[in-house]
């Protein structure tokens, strides 16, 4: 994610909470792409307004923020999440727009897997796949721990389970997508864009 | 397709990047190949918006973003609207007090607190005791009988010298009159004085127009209904005891309506 050290993000968020424009360009070129990755995992299309949003968001709070680099992490990760929950709920009162993966609780992989995610960099074309292959709350947790980087006590606290419900889901998932993906050759061609 | 199993300790550690997928589990190579993918890299164009974005949050973090701003003028405008509406309440008790103590609708301690308290600012009032004889007044004069037979009095001796037939319905006759004015003592009012002053204006109706000679109303003669003569004591007990002048204007009205002259 970054190649700073966990003291050198405590530090950034600290000079950060005073406006120190390079602390704060150092946080976003550190979380911004994991950022991004998920809320497209959440919100297909949406997910740069998002992320901005999202970083306003924590930016405000941060003159009163009293934690490390990890806590803001968790800070930033929980805004977005809830940013993108929003978003599909509004979207979903207009209804003028398709549902999107945020309100699909149940899995829509398939053969057309590959051609959803074919025009995404390599790492989006993953999320995308994870989403497309599992059932939200699996999914948001798998990403949660592998894009966000975040243990499975901070994603315990953010999707407001406790630490065993979210081991169960992540252990699931995991399961769902060995059973749809196990097979390497398979995961390549899908993986491969068209 | 059955799923693989996959004990908890295994699957956090895949999730931690700990597993490598030539050392994943049979049957998670590709799900370690995934989980990799997913976690890492950096996408095209992710750092597009870095120097606008930043630009942004170091405004956000200073307070110069205008939502703050907003939100904050939002309150303000709620707590103007609220004192304004606080006030707006208060002015409408106190007016309403204000006019419920003026016209001696108020019970009898409270008017009494309130002519006290707003004769320190140099307005009269009605005090409690009068006003709960106008209280009393529920449009058959009850309570200030006395006046009310003087008014009837005086309507039935003008109809009488103006040469009309009484009014069989009404109370009062000529044989029963003169009934002396409860409420004036001293005689000095005047007709004219009393319609000013706030009771009932003299009747026409007696287009006649006798010289009626009462008890106590040395220029009642110009006002033949009992409404005039009512209306003189009216102005009478007002110079002396503002709370009498309610009871005559019930006064008025019993006389006028039971015996108005009609030519």
């Amino acid at each position: 994610m970054a190649s700073h050290s966990a003291a050198d993000f405590d530090a950034l968020v600290t000079a950060a909470a005073g406006g120190d424009q390079a602390a704060l360009s150092a946080l976003y070129r550190a979380y911004h792409p994991p950022l991004v990755r998920f809320l497209t995992g959440l919100v297909p299309g949406e997910a740069e307004d998002l992320a901005a949003d999202a970083w306003i968001d924590v930016s405000r709070a941060l003159s009163r923020f009293a934690g490390d680099g990890q806590d803001f992490r968790r800070l930033l990760f929980t805004i977005a999440r809830r940013r993108a929950i929003d978003y599909g709920r509004k979207r979903q009162r207009r209804r003028t727009e398709p549902t999107d993966l945020l309100g699909n609780t149940e899995q829509v992989g398939g053969d057309d897997v590959a051609d959803t995610v074919a025009e995404l960099d390599a790492s989006r074309r993953a999320v995308r796949q994870i989403t497309n292959l599992l059932p939200r709350q699996q999914a948001e947790v798998i990403l949660l721990r592998i894009v966000a980087g975040l243990s499975l006590a901070d994603v315990a606290g953010i999707v407001g389970k406790s630490p065993g419900a979210v081991s169960v889901l992540q252990t699931r998932g995991l399961q769902r997508l060995a059973a749809r993906i196990g097979d390497p050759a398979r995961f390549a061609r899908e993986s491969e864009p068209r | 397709m059955r799923p693989h199993r996959l004990d908890a300790s295994t699957a956090d550690r895949l999730l931690s990047g700990a597993v490598s997928p030539d050392d994943a589990p049979p049957g998670y190579v590709g799900v370690a190949h995934l989980l990799g993918a997913a976690g890492t890299g950096l996408g095209a164009g992710e750092l597009a918006r870095e120097v606008a974005t930043v630009a942004a949050m170091q405004a956000a973090v200073l307070g110069h973003l205008t939502p703050t701003t907003i939100n904050r003028g939002k309150k303000m405008i709620s707590k103007i609207l609220t004192v304004k509406a606080a006030a707006a309440s208060v002015a409408v008790l106190m007016g309403a007090g204000s006019a419920a103590a003026a016209t001696g609708s108020l019970p009898s301690g409270v008017q009494n607190a309130a002519a006290t308290v707003l004769a320190q600012v140099g307005i009269t009032v009605p005090n409690g005791h009068h006003s709960s004889h106008a209280n009393a007044d529920n449009g058959q004069s009850t309570g200030p009988n006395a006046n009310a037979a003087f008014g009837q009095c005086t309507a039935a001796t003008a109809q009488a010298a103006a040469g009309h037939q009484p009014n069989s319905h009404a109370p009062a006759s000529p044989s029963n009159c003169p009934v002396p004015h409860p409420g004036n003592t001293k005689g000095t009012g005047n007709a004219t004085n009393a319609g000013s002053q706030g009771g009932p204006p003299a009747s026409t109706r007696g287009s006649s127009q006798p010289t009626v000679t009462t008890p106590n109303l040395g220029t009642a003669g110009s006002t033949p209904s009992g409404a005039g003569a009512s209306a003189s004591g009216t102005s009478t007990a007002g110079t002396n005891d503002g709370g009498a002048s309610s009871t005559g204007a019930g006064a008025a009205q019993a006389g006028s309506g039971n015996a108005t002259a009609r030519p």
